[in-house]
């Protein structure tokens, strides 16, 4: 697997697929934060606002994919190298956006589950988050920056069990759903670092589609 | 600790309170009719003001009384949505 930059470009007809796709799940997960944070501005409810903080920070973070995979094909396309130009920006803001949007998916589970009250300040979320993405940019390694994310998320998920109210109801299917979101973000940067055929990535599309497509229906039910 | 559900609906249960006195009521009888301890109904008093869902009007006799705001009216009318959507996503 080749993590080191730079990534591996869509083919020329695929980028029509990833500007759909890229498109859809920003708009998507906009729509869920701008309606959840109506709750939020109304009840102040922590859990809420980590909530739609997950599907803002996450719709950055895809919305810096699809530049990133622009600029790979920017050569092509205007015959101005852009990748080379953004580079070092691009990645740190995208290990910035998306790392900020997993910490606020682990609180987003964990809150109401644990035992204690956790809600640590804001600005202990970001400068972690910079910290992060400044590490993740001296490897310029997109492998990395998912194995730490990787880990972030397996260190929460045990001391989530560790301090959990009730054991049985601390992995729900909810949470798991939440968790899936973590799962496509990694895989779509898999898909970056390695080629897939084709068809494999465009299943891999769909059913992360699928999945923000989810989220989005279950509020816009609840909140149209 | 207070669960978040019951203090949403402690919340509920002092907007609708105010909102059933003509949405005029003064603090002594919302935090007899309210039927939690004084301590917590400061508590919740003050967080009321803060995000101002109440204010606080002072009439010619100097005599406080309590009315819900445009936001306190709006957190009434959209409660049973703000349950639903909190107990959906269980956050």
């Amino acid at each position: 697997m080749r993590s080191k930059i730079p990534f591996h470009g869509p083919a020329l007809e695929f980028l029509g697929i990833e500007l759909i796709y890229f498109i859809a799940i920003v708009a998507m997960s906009l729509y869920i934060y701008f309606k959840s944070r109506e709750i939020f501005n109304l009840t102040k409810h922590k859990g809420v606002d980590y909530f739609s903080n997950i599907f803002l920070f996450f719709s950055l973070a895809y919305l810096l994919r699809l530049f990133a995979i622009f600029s790979m094909m920017s050569h092509e396309i205007i015959g101005i190298d852009i990748l080379r130009l953004t580079f070092g920006l691009d990645f740190l803001l995208m290990g910035y956006f998306s790392t900020v949007a997993i910490i606020y998916l682990i609180l987003s589970s964990m809150h109401g589950a644990i035992k204690k009250k956790f809600e640590p300040p804001e600005s202990l979320i970001h400068v972690s988050a910079i910290v992060f993405s400044l590490f993740v940019l001296m490897t310029q390694s997109s492998a990395v920056m998912l194995m730490a994310q990787v880990l972030i998320i397996l260190i929460s998920a045990v001391l989530m069990l560790i301090m959990s109210k009730e054991k049985s109801k601390t992995f729900t299917i909810n949470k798991f759903s939440f968790f899936l979101l973590f799962g496509f973000w990694a895989l779509s940067t898999i898909v970056l670092m390695v080629e897939l055929p084709f068809i494999a990535k465009l299943l891999l599309y769909a059913i992360s589609a699928a999945v923000f497509t989810s989220f989005f229906l279950r509020v816009r039910r609840r909140l149209a | 600790m207070v669960k978040k559900r019951d203090r949403l609906e402690i919340i509920f249960t002092i907007l609708k309170i105010i909102q059933d006195h003509d949405n005029s009521i003064k603090p002594t009888p919302l935090l007899r009719y309210t039927n939690i301890s004084s301590q917590s109904f400061a508590e919740y008093y003050k967080e009321l003001l803060d995000k101002g869902f109440i204010r606080e009007i002072v009439d010619k006799k100097e005599r406080k009384h309590v009315s819900l705001t445009d936001k306190g009216f709006a957190f009434l009318s959209k409660y049973r949505v703000i349950l639903g959507f909190i107990e959906e996503f269980e956050l």
